[in-house]
């Protein structure tokens, strides 16, 4: 008996169950464009009082600096016979996109005239605001490169802020 | 058993057979046709240009869903890849797209222009080059 109402039920299930018709359509949506390559560059570290690190444009503050006083934050100071050098490091890292490229051309440059009087280095080379300076051209991707950074100032320069701008190029070879 | 119950039985899936061989051939009548169901990109003729993607594209793209004759009701709104590009993932309202289909919108009002956010994201190692798949949309009525 029992199994007979299970049976009927089944069907009369099966019957309300074959009613509900849904319409149904589809379309479709074509997605296009391209995928393009791309590095990117931060500074990773600097001497002096530093911020935006990690950024592409940080700034590193290195206070009142004298050739008899204190070396400022993350400098040295040596002292030559005219002149005096503060010494630290920059790190430059360069991260790439979608890019086969194995390796990448650092390059270097002045934003402005140095004070007169005043030579920026980076990695033993002068810098200028003429020319860029090659870093290195065989930058490995994903890595902070550590460069050498030199501030000298003659004892003959003129006391004065000597504010300016590294502005580093990253090419990918 | 007594006779009796077994009669009721027997009458009983009698009337239910009765009733899906009279019901049958009036439901097949009323069945939708596909097309009663269409899909309107309203911002787009169906192509959705990224143009130039570095790392992540996004746009909205505007859909409506109707059905002939304009009556209303709800739809439920499906999405899949039917040709992936394997160098990148596209994501619909922040679902995953993949082969099989996923409920983008279980309540579509019919008739109603509803917006929807495409997220395509390219990982760093995918290679550079023109990029090029397809989503197919499906829509049921409720």
């Amino acid at each position: 008996m029992k199994r007979f109402l299970m049976s009927s039920l089944i069907i009369a299930a099966l019957a309300v169950g074959t009613s509900a018709f849904a319409a149904t359509n589809s379309a479709t949506l074509t997605v296009t464009g391209t995928i393009d390559s791309s590095i990117s560059m931060t500074v990773e570290s600097a001497g002096g009082t530093t911020s935006g690190t990690g950024t592409a444009a940080a700034t590193s503050a290195l206070g009142s600096i004298s050739k008899y006083g204190s070396a400022p934050t993350g400098f040295t100071l040596a002292r030559g016979a005219s002149n005096w050098t503060l010494s630290s490091t920059v790190g430059v890292q360069v991260d790439k996109a979608n890019l086969t490229s194995t390796d990448y051309t650092l390059e270097a440059q002045l934003g402005s005239a140095p004070a007169s009087g005043v030579t920026w280095k980076l990695n033993g080379s002068t810098l200028s605001d003429s020319a860029a300076t090659t870093l290195t051209s065989t930058g490995t991707y994903g890595s902070t490169g550590s460069y050498s950074w030199d501030i000298v100032v003659a004892d003959s320069a003129a006391a004065a802020a000597i504010d300016n701008t590294i502005n580093f190029t990253a090419t990918s070879n | 058993m007594r006779p009796a119950n077994a009669i009721a039985m027997l009458l009983a899936l009698t009337l239910s057979a009765g009733s899906i061989a009279l019901a049958a051939p009036r439901r097949r009548a009323v069945a939708p046709v596909p097309d009663d169901v269409t899909i309107t990109f309203v911002s787009r003729p169906g192509l959705l240009d990224l143009g130039s993607v570095v790392h992540k594209a996004s746009e909205t793209i505007q859909i409506r869903v109707d059905r002939r004759g304009g009556s209303r009701g709800s739809a439920t709104l499906r999405a899949y890849l039917v040709s992936p590009d394997t160098r990148c993932s596209i994501r619909v309202d922040g679902q995953l797209l993949g082969a099989a289909p996923i409920v983008i919108d279980p309540q579509v009002p019919i008739g109603a222009v509803a917006s929807h956010r495409i997220n395509v994201d390219v990982p760093v190692t995918a290679a550079e080059g023109p990029l090029n798949t397809t989503i197919a949309w499906e829509a049921s009525t409720n």
